[in-house]
């Protein structure tokens, strides 16, 4: 037994160790790139790593590094937003539904099962189509998806919290539903609520990775990650380095945040 | 059987919504359906007369029904997009082979190479294997299927040259040259999903390994073997039917992005380029054809479900 606690620590501290690589080439990246992430060289095109340009150079001779970190940054700040709108709203369907029960209750996580069964890219591309492609409306119908995992995972939570003592005291001492919910029981539900926003977090990535490797997200010349792929894939033959950097700071995001995340749940 | 009805309403209901639901939101698009269709500088007599033709002058919910009448028939109208005047399940038909195909071999690769490695990760549960086997199915899901089709195009296609990338081979022309390169794609798709799966069924099978029943057949001095196979993987494979569910619905979904990769003719594709065209006539099919398909694996699996596992007809 205590092996298997130990052997948790180390996933953990492998994804911390990731994870903080990979966010401090990001940080780095909003104030300082090698070279300007949209400079194009002709005479620089297509070139394979070399100690100029650490990671070589696009089929336009711009620096993959400087636009790795610079897209890095890109799909960072959408999936933190997306996170962020996703995460407040699921996290007040979650809490009211979970409160009160009843009808509204019932409604609403129908509504919620339905839209989970639903894979979230379909439903990006239904919203992308509707409303147009473009880096506002992915943030926008992303967050709007990802409203009821959180809903789902907060009301779980809300369910059982209610029953407890320390809520039946709050409630004996006069406090309002207001007061209890929000002040009392959320702050109880961090433990379910972080992992969460942190799988939110990877999903967010991958599905903005996926969005503008179908050109439906960010428009160039802005770079991402997905943007990035989608571009490389016209080049994979001549100059396969291009698609293998972006690709690799997608997977080591995410396996970053997931290892510290399943850490968080073994604790 | 009261399980069975209400899981057939729940179902009709659900289709019947979704219908209703894409229906809508493709009619609320802004934009008018009768200019695009006839360009700019058409009369005013013709956009009228094109209107009262196509029914567009009727109500959201009369236009619904009388496209839910030729949708049941399967006609689905015409292709708005100018390039291509043609019927949209015409359009679809060929398309929907190709996904179906790729779905059902990444399904089987999916189910064949889980669950044995699934039950071989139960079968070692100590210390340094056990964190091993986490970091490397955690690495394997940390994978986009997408970038992982470009690195397979890369190695076997571009590199060993075992197929020729882009090079779609057609079902009719040489089927078994179309199953071999239908392959890779499925490979793509699969391979997360078979870490998916290895972890989830591993930690079905060890909270399966600590109940008491397992014990109980232990003392009667059954083999380790003979319990996995004659009792506990019985049980464990149960959550993991409803997990395959949503890893069917996640193939369909990954397939798009897939498609696109090794330029696969299917209806992923047919959907992306659509949505870039503004057909969305097309658009609106795909979706409400993806989205069925989601709707029916559901339902077969909560019959599936309560037909192997009884305790669920009870609630």
């Amino acid at each position: 037994m205590k092996l298997k606690v130990k052997t948790c620590h180390f996933n953990y501290i492998l994804g911390l160790l990731i994870t903080s690589l990979v966010l401090l080439m990001v940080l780095i990246g909003f104030f300082y790139t090698p070279y300007d992430p949209n400079e194009m060289n002709v005479a620089l095109k297509n070139n394979p790593p070399t100690l100029a340009h650490l990671l070589g150079t696009d089929n336009f001779g711009r620096d993959i590094l400087s636009r790795v970190m610079k897209g890095a940054g890109t799909t960072y700040i959408i999936a933190v937003v997306v996170v962020i709108i996703g995460g407040t709203l699921g996290t007040i369907v979650g809490t009211l539904t979970g409160y009160f029960g009843g009808w509204f209750d019932e409604v609403v996580m129908r509504l919620n099962d339905v839209l989970t069964s639903f894979p979230s890219i379909l439903l990006a591309l239904v919203f992308v189509s509707v409303f147009g492609p473009g880096t506002y409306n992915i943030i926008i119908a992303l967050g709007i998806i990802f409203v009821p995992s959180y809903a789902r995972v907060v009301r779980s939570e809300f369910i059982v919290l209610k029953e407890r003592d320390f809520v039946k005291n709050a409630k004996l001492m006069g406090a309002g539903s207001f007061r209890i919910m929000f002040i009392h029981i959320l702050p109880n539900t961090r433990r379910v609520l972080i992992p969460a926003l942190l799988i939110g977090f990877n999903n967010a990535v991958l599905a903005e990775a996926g969005l503008s490797y179908l050109s439906l997200g960010v428009q160039p010349p802005q770079a991402s990650l997905g943007r990035m792929l989608s571009e490389a894939q016209s080049y994979m033959i001549d100059s396969p380095w291009y698609a293998i950097a972006p690709g690799l700071m997608i997977i080591l995001t995410i396996l970053g945040f997931s290892l510290i995340s399943g850490g968080m749940e073994n604790e | 059987m009261k399980y069975t009805f209400k899981k057939c309403i729940v179902f009709i209901i659900s289709l019947f919504l979704t219908s209703f639901l894409t229906f809508t939101a493709f009619e609320v698009i802004p934009g008018d359906s009768a200019l695009s269709a006839l360009g700019m500088d058409a009369s005013k007599e013709h956009l009228e007369e094109y209107r009262k033709a196509m029914g567009l002058d009727k109500s959201l919910p009369i236009r619904y029904i009388n496209w839910l009448k030729g949708a049941i028939k399967g006609d689905f109208g015409y292709s708005s997009s100018y390039q291509m005047q043609m019927k949209v399940s015409t359009l679809i038909k060929n398309r929907l082979i190709v996904t179906l195909w790729l779905a059902i071999l990444s399904f089987l690769i999916i189910v064949l190479v889980s669950i044995p490695l699934g039950i071989l990760s139960a079968r070692k549960k100590n210390g340094i294997l056990d964190d091993l086997i986490t970091l490397v199915t955690q690495i394997f899901m940390s994978v986009p299927s997408f970038f992982l089709a470009m690195i397979i195009t890369l190695i076997f296609g571009i590199t060993l040259k075992w197929f020729r990338p882009g090079d779609y081979i057609s079902p009719e022309d040489n089927f078994g040259g179309f199953l071999r390169f239908m392959m890779y794609p499925a490979i793509a798709v699969a391979i997360p999903k078979i870490a998916m799966m290895v972890k989830f069924l591993r930690s079905s099978l060890l909270r399966e390994m600590e109940l008491d029943y397992v014990r109980t057949a232990k003392s009667k001095g059954m083999t380790k073997i003979s319990i996995l196979f004659g009792h506990i993987l019985k049980n464990a494979l149960i959550p993991v039917i409803t997990f395959l569910a949503m890893v069917l619905a996640d193939i369909l979904a990954g397939a798009i992005l897939v498609e696109q990769v090794f330029n696969l003719p299917g209806l992923g594709r047919l959907l992306v380029t659509s949505i870039a065209n503004r057909d969305y006539a097309v658009v609106h099919v795909i979706v409400l054809y993806i989205a069925s398909l989601v709707i029916i694996i559901n339902f077969i699996v909560d019959l599936i479900y309560q037909w192997i596992d009884p305790r669920v007809r009870r609630d």
